[in-house]
């Protein structure tokens, strides 16, 4: 049993890998809107992203010739629509921040697999229809030249990786920040409360408390917040009686299992990461609606767009199911030393998760801004 | 993006080699994206100065060092110096509605290849462009002596069975197994020229 749970989890560190290493920033030589800049990382990532690559190119090569076969047949649109979509998955599965972020945002919200999937479906899609919309007013009414569309490509870029950036930051303060500034308190009450919950609690409680305070010197916030999350897990069955909320003020953090995971989406929250990914059109979607349009046969633009959109989304939508999947399988793993260590993990995933964000998104937001071009 | 290119290795008369030169020609996508919105001609021909100017801004932005007009050139793995690239120029056939870059990259020392020779790696670091050099007479010697000759290699195909070997290794490794990494240096197409 534990064999698949590495697979996994080795699985889920590939997924943070590309964005990290693809970061560099700057125009591609080729003016066309996709950053340059070389893929930074070990030499077996690159060779990985170099295949991938390779794959892709050979599904782009042969858009034109399914635009063309398409236009003379009215009938013959299966192969732009398989073409596209073959063309997002490899996309998808390239180096990219998109991905990086539905997964991360998945992971700190405890959001379920179904909602994972939804949210990285819909943001594909969000994507498809800002290329679409982009090409229409740009090219179609305003006749504007390449370096006009990747100008206003880059707007949308950085206003992808801003928005990112406070996502990040939104992340880091509700799941890290507000709960540990809000710890001081309760804590008699809490250890009064739980004496009756768990046969041996008190024991093992203290014992790993302790442990703890050893393993974690010089990152108190740390060992507070684990602290703070096994009190919180022990005392979940009375919160829940009372039906306290995630800020109720009770100065803990509030970790809810599996089964109170709310199987709705929260969609104020859910849009930011929506439009976190989905603002920034993908270079080939562009450039297949701008060829289309010079063959008077934009609809071909359009189907092929969304079609890349849903190869991208899907391939999004699976790596968030498997985030959400390690990260329960890390869970387990825990679980197997105590009840304890499941929680620490869990809490651990979802503050990195947070973490994570932000600092993608200010990198990516400072390569942006410094980056020029 | 994709490029069909085609390469010659340029000698002079006391045989030693001068230069590669390349065309790039590249992908009607490509060409409809990057010509859009352009003042063209009744025949659809772009202007002289559009072809100068889009030649300028491509060379500058390829003469960054990351880019290096994604060619390099090294003897038995060190590296060859090149000078400034010349002759750059744009053209645009009207007809297959495709863009070609040509340019001359001159070796900085012109140097007589031996035995081992010459290699030459084209590839894009980014690998957003793809190159084809699979026409026939893509790669070309020219005034060449005799006992010259050339060869040209692929990027390597990853198999699944190799591409797995390289996932194994864990994300801190910072070295790569020998054969792996003489795998993922496979990945540019590489031009070899020696002379007897």
């Amino acid at each position: 049993m534990r064999k698949p749970y590495v697979v996994a989890l080795t699985w889920a560190l590939l997924l943070w890998l590309p964005p990290l290493a693809g970061w560099a920033q700057g125009a591609h030589p080729f003016g066309v809107p996709e950053s340059g800049g070389g893929v930074a990382g070990p030499d077996w990532l690159s060779g990985l992203f170099a295949q991938i690559s390779a794959w892709q190119s050979h599904f782009y090569r042969q858009l034109t010739s399914a635009v063309r076969a398409w236009q003379a047949d009215g009938t013959a649109a299966w192969g732009l629509l398989g073409l596209s979509f073959a063309y997002g998955v490899f996309h998808a599965l390239g180096p990219g921040h998109g991905k990086a972020v539905i997964a991360s945002y998945v992971l700190a919200n405890r959001q379920t697999a179904r909602n994972g999937a939804l949210l990285a479906l819909l943001a594909a899609l969000l994507q498809a229809l800002v290329a679409i919309t982009l090409v229409a007013i740009m090219a179609w009414l305003l006749h504007a030249t390449a370096p006009e569309m990747n100008r206003a490509t880059r707007w949308l870029e950085t206003a992808s990786y801003a928005l990112i950036t406070l996502l990040g930051a939104w992340l880091v303060w509700s799941k890290a920040l507000r709960p540990w500034l809000r710890r001081p308190g309760d804590h008699h009450v809490h250890d009064a409360e739980q004496g009756h919950a768990h046969r041996s609690a008190h024991d093992d409680h203290s014992h790993h408390e302790t442990h703890d305070h050893r393993e974690v010197e010089g990152q108190p916030s740390h060992a507070r917040l684990s602290i703070d999350a096994e009190r919180a897990s022990h005392v979940i069955p009375i919160h829940n009686a009372h039906h306290h909320h995630d800020d109720c003020g009770c100065g803990h953090v509030h970790v809810p299992s599996p089964d109170q995971v709310a199987g709705a989406l929260d969609w104020r929250k859910a849009m930011s990461a929506i439009f976190a990914m989905g603002l920034r059109p993908c270079s080939g979607a562009l450039i297949v609606l701008v060829f289309a349009l010079s063959q008077d046969f934009f609809a071909a633009g359009i189907a092929a767009a969304l079609a890349m959109g849903l190869g991208t989304g899907l391939t999004v939508a699976a790596l968030a199911v498997f985030a959400v999947v390690a990260a329960g399988a890390a869970t387990r793993v825990g679980a197997y030393a105590s009840a304890v260590w499941m929680t620490r993990v869990r809490v651990g995933i979802e503050v990195a998760a947070a973490v994570f964000v932000l600092l993608l998104g200010v990198l990516l937001l400072g390569g942006q801004v410094s980056g020029g071009g | 993006m994709w490029i069909d290119a085609r390469a010659r290795i340029a000698f002079d008369d006391q045989g030693r080699m001068t230069a590669i030169e390349q065309d790039w020609l590249f992908d009607e996508m490509f060409g409809a994206y990057t010509t859009q919105g352009l003042e063209k001609g009744p025949d659809g021909s772009l202007p002289a100065k559009t072809l100068q100017g889009m030649a300028k801004d491509w060379m500058q932005a390829l003469g960054e060092p990351i880019s290096h007009y994604f060619t390099q050139a090294s003897v038995n793995g060190k590296p060859v110096k090149f000078a400034e690239p010349r002759d750059a120029v744009v053209s645009w056939d009207t007809k297959s509605q495709r863009l070609t870059l040509s340019f001359t990259l001159p070796l900085a020392q012109p140097m007589a290849p031996d035995k081992q020779g010459v290699q030459f790696d084209i590839y894009d670091p980014t690998y957003f462009v793809a190159y084809d050099f699979g026409a026939p007479g893509a790669v070309s010697l020219i005034d060449a002596p005799k006992s010259c000759q050339q060869s040209y290699r692929p990027p390597r195909e990853l198999d699944w069975q190799t591409m797995q070997k390289l996932a194994a290794i864990p994300a801190e490794a910072e070295t790569v197994p020998d054969e792996l990494l003489a795998i993922t240096k496979g990945l540019t197409h590489r031009i070899q020229v020696s002379c007897e």
